[in-house]
Formats: C-alpha cells, sequence, structure tokens
C-alpha cells in the first residue's frame, strides 16, 4: 500500500510553487503583446513637422528672416582675390528693411561657404551669476512684416580690418519668399560675387520648437 | 479564498511590471526651451514601468540599482506570492509547513515593494530641480493593488489556521 502512495504523491510537490510566476509571466506577456502595438515609448508628438513650410507669406503677419548660406565666387567682382595672400573672404551680411539696417550677422572668417544658425547664444562669464535667457535673444535674425510689393536687400561683404569689400547687393521681392528655406543663385558681374543665397523665412507665431527644429536644419 | 487572492495578486503584479510606472517630465527652469534646441533627446518626456527602469538602469551600467530594483521589486515579491501558493498547496498540519509560512514572512520583509510604491509617491508629490515632475501612471497603482492583496494574503491565512500554533 505504501507503494502505491509514493507512486501516487507528485515527486516534485515545490513545482506547484511555481504557479503564481507562470501567472505573473503570462500576465505581462499578455499585457505586453496586447500594448505593443502603441511603441515602447510614448514620443508625445516628436514626429511634428515644421508648421507651414512652402506656404506664401501674408499680408500684415510678421516674420522671422535670415540666411542661412552664402557662398561667394573665388573673386572679387574684379577678378582680385579677397585678402591678401590666400585667405579667403570673411562673410558678413546685413539686411535692410524699408531703408533700416535691421539685422547684421556675426562674421564666417576664411570662408567661401558660410552657414549661420538662426540660434545663437553668445554667453559671457558675468552670464553665470543667473542671465535669463529668452528664446528672443537667441534668435538670430530679422524681424520684418510683410506687406504686398514690399522688398528687403541684403548686403553681402567681406569683412576687413581696413576696408569692408562689397560682395554684393541683392533685392529681394517679399513677395517671391514662401515660408522656410528659399534658394537664389547669382550670376558673376561687375557689381556682384554672390554665388548662391539661402533665405529662412519663419512666422513669428511660430512655437519654439517648430523654430528650433527648424533652424537646427 | 487564499489562492483566488494569489492568483490575483499573481495577474496584478504582472501587469503592474510592464504597464506604465510614472512619467517624467524634464524641465530646466529658465532655460528648459534652450535644453530642447540643444540637448532634445534629454528633455523627452519619458514614460517607464518597473521592468522599463530595470532596462533602463542596466544600459546605463548602474549595476547596484538594477540588482537593488529586480530584487526587492521583481524577485522578492514573486518569490513570496510563489511560496505562499505552495504553502496554501500542501497539509497545513505538516511541520515544514510552519517553516514555509515563516519563509513567506521572511520574504515578505525583504520585498521592498511597499517601500517602492511609498518613494514614487513621495517623488511624485516633490518637485525636482529646474520643475521637473514625475506623474505616476495607471500601471503604479495595478502594482500597489498587488502589493495590497499579497499584504491580504497572509491574513487570510491566519484566519483560516484558526488551530495554527506558531
Amino acid at each position: 500500500m505504501s507503494d502505491l502512495s509514493d507512486f501516487d504523491a507528485p515527486k516534485k510537490p515545490w513545482l506547484t510553487a511555481l504557479v503564481p510566476a507562470m501567472v505573473i509571466f503570462l500576465a505581462s506577456g499578455a499585457y505586453w503583446a496586447f500594448t505593443s502595438g502603441n511603441g515602447e515609448r510614448d514620443k508625445h508628438d516628436n514626429d511634428r513637422i515644421p508648421a507651414n513650410s512652402g506656404d506664401r507669406l501674408i499680408a500684415g503677419k510678421s516674420y522671422y528672416l535670415y540666411t542661412s548660406e552664402i557662398e561667394l565666387y573665388p573673386n572679387k567682382q574684379d577678378g582680385k582675390p579677397w585678402d591678401r595672400g590666400e585667405d579667403g573672404p570673411d562673410i558678413q551680411y546685413q539686411i535692410k528693411w524699408l531703408g533700416n539696417e535691421i539685422f547684421e550677422s556675426t562674421v564666417k572668417d576664411d570662408s567661401l561657404l558660410a552657414n549661420w544658425s538662426g540660434l545663437q547664444i553668445d554667453l559671457k562669464w558675468s552670464d553665470l551669476l543667473g542671465k535669463t535667457l529668452s528664446p528672443n535673444e537667441a534668435i538670430q535674425a530679422a524681424r520684418i512684416r510683410y506687406e504686398t510689393k514690399s522688398s528687403i536687400e541684403i548686403v553681402i561683404e567681406d569683412n576687413d580690418l581696413a576696408k569692408d569689400d562689397l560682395a554684393g547687393t541683392i533685392e529681394i521681392d517679399l513677395e517671391s519668399l514662401r515660408v522656410g528655406k528659399n534658394s537664389r543663385a547669382f550670376p558673376k558681374d561687375a557689381g556682384n560675387s554672390v554665388r548662391s543665397i539661402i533665405i529662412n523665412v519663419l512666422p513669428i507665431d511660430s512655437s519654439i520648437d517648430d523654430l528650433a527644429q527648424f533652424m537646427r536644419e | 479564498m487564499i489562492r483566488p487572492l494569489i492568483l490575483a495578486s499573481s495577474v496584478l503584479l504582472g501587469i503592474g511590471l510592464v504597464a506604465p510606472t510614472m512619467t517624467i517630465h524634464p524641465k530646466a527652469g529658465d532655460i528648459t526651451w534652450l535644453l530642447e534646441i540643444i540637448d532634445p533627446q534629454s528633455m523627452e518626456i519619458v514614460t517607464y514601468s518597473i521592468v522599463g527602469i530595470i532596462f533602463e538602469l542596466a544600459v546605463m551600467r548602474d549595476w547596484f540599482l538594477v540588482v537593488v530594483l529586480s530584487v526587492f521589486s521583481v524577485i522578492f515579491p514573486v518569490g513570496k506570492l510563489c511560496v505562499f501558493w505552495f504553502y496554501s498547496s500542501i497539509d497545513q498540519a505538516e511541520p515544514k509547513a510552519l517553516q514555509i509560512f515563516n519563509l513567506a514572512n521572511i520574504l515578505g520583509k525583504f520585498s521592498m515593494a511597499e517601500v517602492f510604491i511609498l518613494s514614487l509617491f513621495i517623488i511624485s508629490l516633490k518637485s525636482l530641480p529646474g520643475g521637473t515632475h514625475v506623474q505616476l501612471e495607471f500601471g503604479c497603482g495595478i502594482y500597489f493593488l498587488s502589493v495590497i492583496s499579497s499584504i491580504l494574503v497572509p491574513i487570510f491565512i491566519k484566519k483560516g489556521s484558526s488551530g495554527f500554533v506558531q
């Protein structure tokens, strides 16, 4: 009789202890399988596209305008080199609107192809003592209001210690601009040695996220 | 009553371990907007589950916290339920039943699930530097219910075995 009861008894009774572990595992797996279609992390709208890219400008609305790229021809209008020796030009541009200079860029030393970001922060040591930074300070762009038949002037120079050399003055009809990137190319002539320019236009009321995403590109 | 409670606690624990537990909303005070530009990845709103936190810590190679969190928030709570189940499946008059019940109590003491939940509550109530805040998600509630039901199990066991001698 005792042999029979030994045979009937489970060989490893502690295995039943694994039932809760199995249930936990199955519950986890079921939950994971049920929700895995939603992605591992909630991205919280991170894949947004900068708004209104390619749209026409709206009359009466204000915009940020800056140049993200300027390329100059290898020589000045008269065929002479930009700087003494083999140094490239130190490119800087100003934006004029309604006859007033409203923005001046930083100087990009020794470059034929210069790039600017619309975002720039110049921190000094004193700023570490508690300066508050606003997005407005960081946005390096002209602020303009679009009106039909209005234009801007972009003056591009080789910034020198003695005398700045004018690379070209480009007049842009605001009606021809679109929200986003606007590329223009120019032939070299007696008054121009700017090969190309990329002008960026963004609505001032864009969210900081949209501005940052666009200006970072 | 005991076994369904253990099963319910197990289901809740299983879901509570993988369901969203907390969402971190990173902020950097006045320069939040700036960090969103410079380092957008670090400023992303992130939701973690308990298992997700452990994996994240493992990626960061913070092995001490990985072990602490795994042992006290996963292994001991699971082990406690397993031992309770085993206890409920054997003859409670057997001498080894007392040992198993004591083992479950010891595991219960080392299971820091309650402390973990409490610390999550405190973190969610306290605002962190720069305005960063932690928002508790429903997974935290499910894990909390699992903790409560696992606390109830030994109470029911004691009630059920009135002749039980400790």
